[in-house]
C-alpha cells in the first residue's frame, strides 16, 4: 500500500486547514470514487466541496475513469478565478 | 519552409510587476500590452487588496498549452505573461500580458481569448481580501 500526496487550494485549503495531506493508495490505483471516500473519511469538511471542486492528477485535470496511483500528485482545484 | 517559433515567457511573481521597456521584434507589426488591476472594491465592498494563490507547475503546463493553441490560429511571435501571487494591493496590476504580432487583429483575437480560458481553466485563485 503506498501513499498518494494530496495539495489543496483555496477553499478547499481553508476547509481542509492544511495545504496537503496523504491518502493510502494500492498499488493498483484508485478510483475517483475511492479516492473521495478515503479524503472524506480523513476530512469531512471537504464533503461540501465534492461537487464544485475539479481533481487533478501530475498537473492535469482528471480524466473521466482515470484513476491515482501511489506515485501521483492529487489537487483539488476550487473553481479558479484568476487574471 | 521556415518554422517559426512563438516566443513564449512565464512568469509567477510575489512582486510588484516591473514592465520593461521591450523593443519588438522586427517582424512584429503590433505591440499589445494589457495588465489586470486591483479594484478598490469587491462584491460591493472597499477593499486593500487581493490574495492570489496559484498552483503553479499546473498553472505553467496549462498556460503554455493555451498559448500555443490559440497561436495555431491567431499566429502570434511573442506572449509573456507574468502574474502575481500573495497579496495585490489595489491599484496594482495581478497580471501582465504582452503579445506582439505582425497584425493587430490577432494579437488582440490572441488576448481576449487567453483571458477567457486563464480565467475557466487555470488554476489561479483570488483567495482573499485585506481590508483597507
Amino acid at each position: 500500500m503506498g501513499q498518494l500526496r494530496v495539495l489543496f487550494f483555496a477553499s478547499a485549503r481553508q476547509a481542509a486547514g492544511r495545504p496537503e495531506a496523504t491518502l493510502p493508495c494500492e498499488e493498483g490505483g484508485i478510483s475517483e470514487a475511492v479516492f473521495w471516500e478515503r479524503l472524506i473519511a480523513d476530512f469531512p469538511t471537504l464533503a461540501s466541496l465534492r461537487g464544485s471542486v475539479r481533481l487533478a492528477r501530475n498537473c492535469e485535470y482528471l480524466a473521466t475513469g482515470e484513476h491515482f496511483s501511489p506515485q501521483d500528485e492529487a489537487a483539488l482545484i476550487p473553481p479558479v478565478s484568476g487574471g | 519552409m521556415i518554422l517559426r517559433v512563438m516566443q513564449l515567457t512565464i512568469l509567477f511573481t510575489d512582486q510588484a510587476i516591473r514592465i520593461a521597456n521591450v523593443s519588438p521584434g522586427e517582424r512584429a507589426g503590433a505591440l499589445l500590452e494589457f495588465q489586470g488591476i486591483v479594484r478598490g472594491i469587491e462584491d460591493g465592498a472597499t477593499i486593500g487588496g487581493l490574495l492570489y494563490e496559484i498552483y503553479q507547475p499546473m498553472a505553467e503546463r496549462m498556460i503554455r498549452r493555451i498559448a500555443e493553441e490559440l497561436s495555431a490560429e491567431h499566429p502570434c511571435h511573442g506572449f509573456h505573461i507574468v502574474h502575481r501571487h500573495g497579496l495585490v494591493p489595489t491599484g496594482e496590476a495581478a497580471i501582465y500580458v504582452r503579445i506582439e504580432a505582425s497584425h493587430r487583429s490577432e494579437a488582440i483575437r490572441m488576448l481576449e481569448l487567453f483571458m477567457n480560458r486563464l480565467k475557466a481553466e487555470v488554476p489561479i485563485w483570488k483567495s482573499g481580501t485585506v481590508p483597507c
